[in-house]
């Protein structure tokens, strides 16, 4: 069989193979595998790369090196910032802000926080997903230490007016942290600009490998966060660890791709995405998921009516490998909280793709990913009892 | 949100292959033809978001189906209607599971379509 067609970018994205060819640099004995924190020369020669695309991946940011620190990926980055910020401020305040659409990684560290005594407030974004800045002006109270949203989300692509956010919350001395995984290397950031405190990243999100991302910290007005990895005390006490040498090369790598190709790219991508969506639109019963304007260039999340979740994503399993808005296991499907909370129906959700586009997709690839899912929509529709305007149940007549 | 399907295990083999090619390839895919409906006897049957409909028909012996659910369901109507036109009367939800090899835990779709079944043969004597 062959391989199904990948438009699941969001979830990750495949290695660069010049990201993979700077990796490889730095692994076997040939190459730059020392210790970077070791004085004698190979590792010296590792810490200099390291501090290379350090450079690159602040540069991608707009952001200083020295305000990087490295982690294991964004969900790293989530906790150090949000839980380690909230702890180090616990006497200045103990409210918390963030929204309800909001990745899991951020979700449940506020959750935790929660529960070890803070006071969260959960904001609702429109049913476009965006989350009005008068909103977050609104929310903020005379103990809120941090405020907490994503740039871009991860299910629907809807990009937030971070720029907005962020000189409310500077004008109210309130931190203010961004998720940043989804827009890092598709949208252009201007942390020169921003007054946003702490922002997260993961490489495997711009064609990096997994298992590496960076925390940016402000550096004036400083952000501050209590460590939570000790030991060792690297990267200036907040992540103690040894330095992957090779990951963080390759996302310097995927930085400076970035940089160079992420105009050309987002162009591309976005004409391929506008192709598909006009397609898939055309039927009838689909409706866009999130704002129509203010998306990221790859992402479309579409919801069919008439159609079961689950008997679409095996539908569509041999063909296309996309995210579906349910976690569907044999028994159950839990429906997309995301989906959820921009007002669309539990059968609404669990009928929703994303579908994700990025660097190596090409147009022969949209174009038979649209012929598959108007046949599984069309064929399922076919199959199913209920109009095509009402996806809940036939009513029971007696 | 699941994140990519492509690194769970296949559909045909969440589902197993005798499912997998009803849900493919159903038979029995209805309503029934115009001038048919009324000489059989419909039922439906429901459970949570999914949803059954049979058409039983004594002369000539023929059964169709629609389904709003999971490969299971689909499969399960499908073999139903595959039941009935072979002459069989008596249909449980075990007898369904047994033949498509299925888990204990999607044992719902199958007491569906065994509702439906009971309802339709109600309505057919």
């Amino acid at each position: 069989m062959n391989e199904p067609i990948y438009l699941d970018y969001a979830a990750t994205t495949p290695v660069d193979p010049l990201v993979a060819e700077a990796m490889a640099g730095c692994l076997t004995r040939d190459g730059c595998f020392a210790n970077p924190a070791s004085a004698h020369r190979p590792g010296r020669e590792a810490r200099r790369r390291v501090e290379a695309a350090r450079v690159a991946v602040a540069e991608l940011l707009g952001a200083e090196p020295r305000e990087m620190v490295f982690t294991s990926g964004a969900t790293e980055s989530n906790n150090l910032a949000i839980a380690g910020a909230a702890r180090f401020h616990r006497r200045r305040g103990g409210h918390l802000i963030t929204s309800r659409t909001e990745h899991k990684a951020v979700i449940d560290v506020f959750r935790r926080l929660e529960a070890d005594g803070f006071e969260v407030s959960w904001l609702t974004p429109a049913e476009s997903g965006i989350v009005d800045p008068a909103q977050v002006a609104e929310a903020i109270r005379d103990d809120t230490v941090l405020i907490s949203l994503m740039h871009v989300n991860n299910e629907t692509g809807v990009i937030q007016d971070i720029a907005a956010i962020a000189e409310i919350t500077r004008a109210q001395g309130v931190l203010l942290h961004v998720d940043a995984a989804q827009s890092v290397g598709k949208l252009p950031i201007r942390l020169q600009e921003w007054p946003v405190d702490l922002l997260s990243l993961s490489a495997h999100k711009f064609y990096g490998p997994k298992g590496v991302g960076a925390l940016f910290l402000r550096r004036r007005p400083r952000a501050r966060v209590e460590a939570m990895m000790l030991g060792g005390g690297h990267e200036r006490g907040l992540r103690s660890g040894t330095l992957a040498t090779h990951q963080i090369v390759g996302m310097g790598e995927a930085a400076r791709l970035a940089i160079r190709d992420m105009g050309a790219d987002r162009e591309r991508i976005l004409a391929l995405r506008g192709k598909l969506e006009a397609r898939l639109l055309a039927m009838p019963g689909v409706r866009l998921n999130g704002d129509p304007e203010r998306r990221v260039a790859g992402t479309v999340n579409l919801g069919f009516d008439g159609v079961h979740g689950e008997a679409l994503v095996a539908a569509l399993d041999p063909y296309l490998a996309v995210s579906s808005g349910s976690a569907c296991t044999s028994a159950s499907a839990e429906p997309s909280y995301v989906l959820r909370a921009l007002g669309r129906s539990d059968a609404q959700a669990e009928s929703s793709l994303r579908l994700s586009l990025g660097r190596f997709t090409t147009e022969a690839e949209v174009d038979r990913a649209a012929d598959c899912i108007e046949q599984a929509v069309s064929r399922l529709r076919a199959l199913s009892p209920r109009s095509l305007g009402d996806s809940e149940p036939t009513p029971l007549s007696g | 949100m699941v994140e990519s399907h492509s690194e769970e295990t296949a559909a045909h083999e969440v589902y197993g292959e005798v499912c997998w090619q009803r849900f493919l390839r159903p038979r029995h895919a209805g309503p029934p033809p115009a001038g048919l409906e009324s000489v059989c006897g419909q039922a439906r049957g429901r459970a949570d978001d999914s949803e059954v409909w049979l058409w039983l028909s004594r002369q000539p012996r023929k059964a169709w189906f629609q389904a709003h659910g999971s490969p299971w369901i689909i499969a399960a109507a499908d073999l139903a209607a595959e039941a009935w036109q072979a002459g069989e009367k008596r249909l449980s939800a075990a007898t369904l599971a047994s033949r498509l090899d299925a888990p204990p835990d999607v044992m719902d779709a199958f007491l569906t379509v065994e509702d439906a079944w009971h309802s339709a043969l109600k309505i057919l004597d």
